[in-house]
């Protein structure tokens, strides 16, 4: 009897560990076939891969430090969107089902933003962001060990506009198929 | 009787008693008290089959089907587990990058994103903070 409720114990962890990027993974089942969106993950594995390489710069030196302990990202980004501000709404319901604690929410006339965070013993071990603007809406997630400090000071040292730059490689990669 | 006992026990001895003969023997034994080893064993097991169990009786019955129950409610769960995580995983390979310049841009951006949100989310709090001081300067001014 012990051994079973070990194992089905085990099992469940082994279950919560698969919910993480779960949200994000909802919208990807549900825009799969939606060219209006870029959906991207990067697996453990490519995250390992990463901290192989050699920082050159500073501001890559500050991204590697920020992801040398993250387990995954899901990304799903659309810059112009039917419905923006429904999919925002959707997302940030969607994000407090889940139980995720909400860290900040920024009502902006150009975009608002919404982060929330699982935290467990003082680690956060997933973040999510739901954006949405007059026309775009986007949701990202992480997850593995993150530190907030380190994910902050990437903006200071990088001199990139956001996600529209995922439409490029996007169009690139279309370009090479 | 002593020769019809002789016989009963050598078909015992030959594995060739019915139930009721064993019974006849062990009786026998029990009315008749003897100290050869024969008559020792026959009494020994008629009190053996006098004693009554201290534990509560058990049906074997009952654990087999505890046993079957766990192995099949683990089978169960495995087959519910390992079919979500498969379902995941094939997800997940969807839209998974496999190309690790592309994956770092990505990533990059992605952060970037989330980095410049947070900062900017930061300012606000800023602003509003200073706002909240001004405001509790001018409440004390007035009073």
């Amino acid at each position: 009897m012990k051994k079973l409720v070990t194992l089905t114990l085990s099992l469940f962890l082994a279950l919560g560990a698969l919910a993480q990027g779960e949200i994000v993974s909802k919208y990807f089942d549900r825009f799969a076939d939606n060219e209006e969106f870029v959906k991207a993950s990067i697996s453990a594995k490519m995250f390992s891969l990463f901290t192989e390489l050699e920082a050159g710069s500073d501001d890559e030196k500050e991204f590697l430090e920020a992801v040398s302990k993250l387990k995954g990202m899901k990304v799903l980004y659309g810059d112009s969107v039917s419905q923006p501000k429904k999919l925002y709404n959707e997302g940030i319901a969607d994000v407090k089902k889940a139980g995720f604690e909400e860290l900040m929410t920024v009502l902006d006339a150009e975009e608002n933003f919404h982060f929330a965070i699982k935290e467990k013993g003082g680690i956060i071990s997933e973040l999510i962001l739901v954006s949405g603007g007059k026309k775009g809406f986007s949701v990202l997630s992480i997850y593995g060990e993150i530190d907030l400090k380190n994910i902050s000071k990437i903006a200071r040292s990088m001199q990139i506009d956001g996600l529209k730059n995922l439409e490029k490689i996007d169009e690139r990669n279309d370009k090479n198929d | 009787m002593g020769s019809q006992i002789d016989k009963l026990l050598e078909k015992y001895w030959a594995g060739n008693t019915s139930l009721q003969e064993e019974e006849e023997i062990k009786l026998y034994f029990k009315e008749n008290p003897s100290l050869t080893p024969t008559g020792l064993f026959f009494r020994s097991l008629k009190k053996s089959a006098e004693l009554e169990s201290k534990k509560p009786f058990a049906h074997p019955k009952k654990r087999l089907n505890r046993t079957r129950l766990s192995v099949a409610a683990t089978i169960v769960i495995g087959i519910v587990v390992g079919g979500i995580a498969l379902q995941d995983a094939n997800r997940q390979n969807n839209f998974e990058i496999e190309d690790p310049q592309e994956a770092y841009e990505v990533a990059r951006l992605a952060l970037m994103k989330m980095s410049s949100s947070l900062n900017e989310g930061s300012a606000y709090s800023g602003e509003l903070k200073k706002l909240n001081k001004a405001e509790q300067k001018l409440k004390k001014e007035k009073l």
